[in-house]
């Protein structure tokens, strides 16, 4: 039985050797293959799945107007389970099997982070649409991203606390997950150089029941509170929960927030709430266009705008790097870093800097009357 | 051809992992479900000690084994009050416990951040920064481990870990005192973990506590139910079987659609086909 099982065993592995290196050498030049990591599958899958349609709805956009010049993109989409370990199997396989020059991924920062040095050593872009986590900033020649870093948010968000507000101490609401912490460091790091203080509290992401960390930060008589959620669904429940209260803080809130599709019924809540996006207007033209595509082919309003009007400019940034230097990492990577400037896309203009990261980062606004304006000082 | 070496070094990885719990779920029948903590502890300190201090790797890897040695005594004597199912809900606890440490230490541990930039290994000289080079190292690691744990299951020690799972109460009774096997061979199970999860931060070159959780337990008992208990050579095929596996769907087919859905389903089906007819595991001695 022993032997049977080693055979049967010795024989699989020979088969996906031969399969994998057949498919590899059948590499078809009348196409431009493009990969993508991301989760697919997993708790990360609520933001990754709605990432691999939108990607897939532009690259399916520019193959019905002909392709890059006159070659149509092959699509080839990995699951990178939101980890590092199942990332770098799906970028190995995408660069050694599928010969991909660009790789659209990763959208966890442990995806990104663990597929950066596999993509250096092998020469090929990768170019991360949602990645967040400062860590990333200038960690790689060949690493470029168009969701900005959460430097920016947190520290933007610090100046007008600790300058307009005159806030000298804040109480600080965290996801425990690395986009919130990323944030949390950020904003600290400032405001407290300036010399405030922040109080904080975390909470894991299956919390339901924030009262009693509420109840603390409101014992602390903060001038303000930050709330540092993940996803709109805890902030909801956090919000809910602080009305149930009757605790009405001045607000500081995520970009998480800035959405106003997420929770219209809560909104009057954040009333003077301040927040910071990057500069992604609903009514550019481009972006609007967006949209109505996106509710033609799915029926729906995009999920989580933030991430997929980058997600969706990714791809036409890649397009335009194509068009002009080729399909070839190296030359993609430099193109990205030097080329890339005000570039028009549905979240706004796009400026990509040497280090890989997009500048700009993040314009502060106000929340009135269940509408987000720009804040004035 | 990255790609297989890639594949080969998980495999080694995992099997490492697989023989250091088949030492304490197949020979000595103590259902852990905690051995991703003690290679998340290897995994961590490593990572801390390279990053922060530059020190050398192989140090590194060796103080890990003795922090996971510390832990995993502690860990394994508050377990040894427990029985059976107990045992499984009480490891499956410090799992949890250990997951959340790695998530809460941020001054240490930077939380849900990460460490990022893990050197690779270094000695005399030499830098392991090749894949290729990288599974050398490894499967050297995984051979010197598969022949302490050979040696440990057909020496007597061994004999008296395997009298333990049978019958405790019997073993006892010949004056064996059964609480010190136990221990020590959870301690040499978790230190074994520890390697492991040392070349895994410096070959992935970044750590975040996701990786160490609950699932990850799990999916090491699958190795070894899969390949069989109680049979070192069960811990290394459990492992070229659960890593290939996935990899191997990646070539089915599936339209882009539903294709990482239908890779999970798809495997769960095979796993599930595979403990029904061969419940023992592929060439196991001994059943749970």
């Amino acid at each position: 039985m022993n032997k049977k099982i080693l055979w049967v065993i010795g024989i699989v592995v020979v088969v996906v050797i031969v399969v994998a290196s057949i498919r590899g050498a059948n590499n078809n030049t009348d196409t431009i293959k493009i990969g993508f990591i991301g989760p697919l599958t997993g708790d990360a899958a609520l933001y990754g799945e709605p990432a691999k349609n939108i990607i897939q709805m532009a690259i399916d956009e520019i193959n019905e107007k002909g392709g890059i010049n006159g070659q149509q993109i092959q699509f080839i989409p990995e699951d990178g389970k939101c980890n590092g370990k199942d990332a770098v199997s799906a970028a190995q396989k995408l660069i050694n099997i599928d010969k991909v020059q660009v790789i659209l991924g990763g959208f966890c920062s442990s995806e990104s982070m663990a597929i950066v040095p596999v993509a250096t050593d092998a020469k090929v872009t990768l170019f991360s649409y949602a990645s967040s986590n400062p860590s990333l900033t200038g960690i790689s020649p060949f690493f470029v991203r168009d969701y900005p870093s959460d430097s920016s948010q947190g520290e933007v968000l610090a100046r007008i606390a600790y300058n307009d507000k005159r806030w000298r101490k804040v109480a600080f609401i965290q996801e425990q997950t690395d986009y919130s912490a990323g944030i949390f460091k950020a904003f600290s790091d400032r405001f407290q150089k300036d010399g405030g203080v922040v109080i904080k509290e975390e909470y894991s992401s299956n919390t339901n029941d924030f009262r009693s960390i509420l109840a603390k930060l409101r014992d602390s008589n903060s001038d303000a509170l930050f709330i540092d959620p993940q996803t709109p669904a805890s902030a909801v429940r956090i919000i809910t929960q602080m009305s149930q209260m009757n605790w009405k803080p001045a607000l500081i809130a995520n970009d998480i927030l800035s959405d106003p599709n997420v929770f219209p019924e809560n909104f009057s809540f954040f009333n003077g709430a301040i927040g910071a996006k990057f500069d992604a207007s609903l009514t550019s033209s481009k972006s609007l266009s967006f949209i109505d595509a996106y509710k033609k082919k799915y029926g729906s309003e995009p999920p989580y705008l933030s991430y997929a009007e980058t997600e969706y400019d990714s791809v036409y940034i890649v397009k335009d790097a194509i068009l002009n230097v080729g399909n070839n990492g190296e030359n993609i990577a430099n193109w990205l870093r030097t080329s890339v400037v005000d570039w028009e896309g549905a979240s706004g203009k796009i400026t990509i800097l040497s280090n890989g990261d997009r500048d700009g980062g993040h314009t502060p606004f106000v929340i009135k009357d269940a509408t987000i304006s720009p804040y004035i000082k | 051809m990255e790609y297989f070496i890639h594949l080969a070094i998980l495999i080694s990885i995992y099997a490492i992992l697989g023989l250091s719990l088949n030492l304490v779920v197949g020979f000595t029948g103590l259902l852990s479900i905690t051995q991703a903590a003690f290679y998340g502890i290897g995994a961590y300190t490593t990572a801390i000690l390279l990053t922060s201090s530059g020190m050398n790797f192989f140090v590194a890897l060796v103080i890990g084994m003795i922090i996971t040695a510390v832990c995993s005594f502690v860990i394994g004597f508050v377990l040894s009050k427990f029985k059976d199912d107990y045992y499984a809900l009480g490891s499956f606890g410090f799992n949890v416990i250990i997951y959340s440490i790695f998530l809460n230490w941020q001054s240490l541990t930077r939380g849900p951040l990460g460490i990022p930039g893990i050197p690779r290994p270094s000695l005399f000289g030499f830098t392991f920064s090749e894949n290729l080079s990288f599974l050398i190292l490894s499967v050297v690691f995984l051979a010197l481990i598969y022949f302490i744990c050979q040696f440990i299951t057909t020496s007597s020690f061994g004999r008296v870990l395997k009298a333990i799972r049978e019958d405790e109460e019997a073993i006892s009774v010949f004056g064996y005192r059964t609480l010190w096997y136990k221990l020590a061979i959870f301690v040499i199970g978790a230190m074994m973990a520890s390697v492991a999860g040392a070349l895994f931060a410096s070959y992935i070159t970044f750590v975040d506590p996701s990786t160490f959780t609950l699932t990850e337990s799990i999916f090491i008992l699958a190795i070894i139910i899969l390949g069989g208990l109680a049979n070192n050579k069960g811990a290394v095929i459990g492992a070229i079987c659960l890593i290939l596996l996935p990899e191997i769907l990646r070539f089915v087919g599936f339209p882009n659609d539903i294709a990482a859905q239908m890779r999970q389903v798809t495997y769960g089906v095979i796993l599930i086909l595979l403990m029904l007819y061969r419940p023992q595991g592929l060439v196991g001695e001994y059943r749970l």
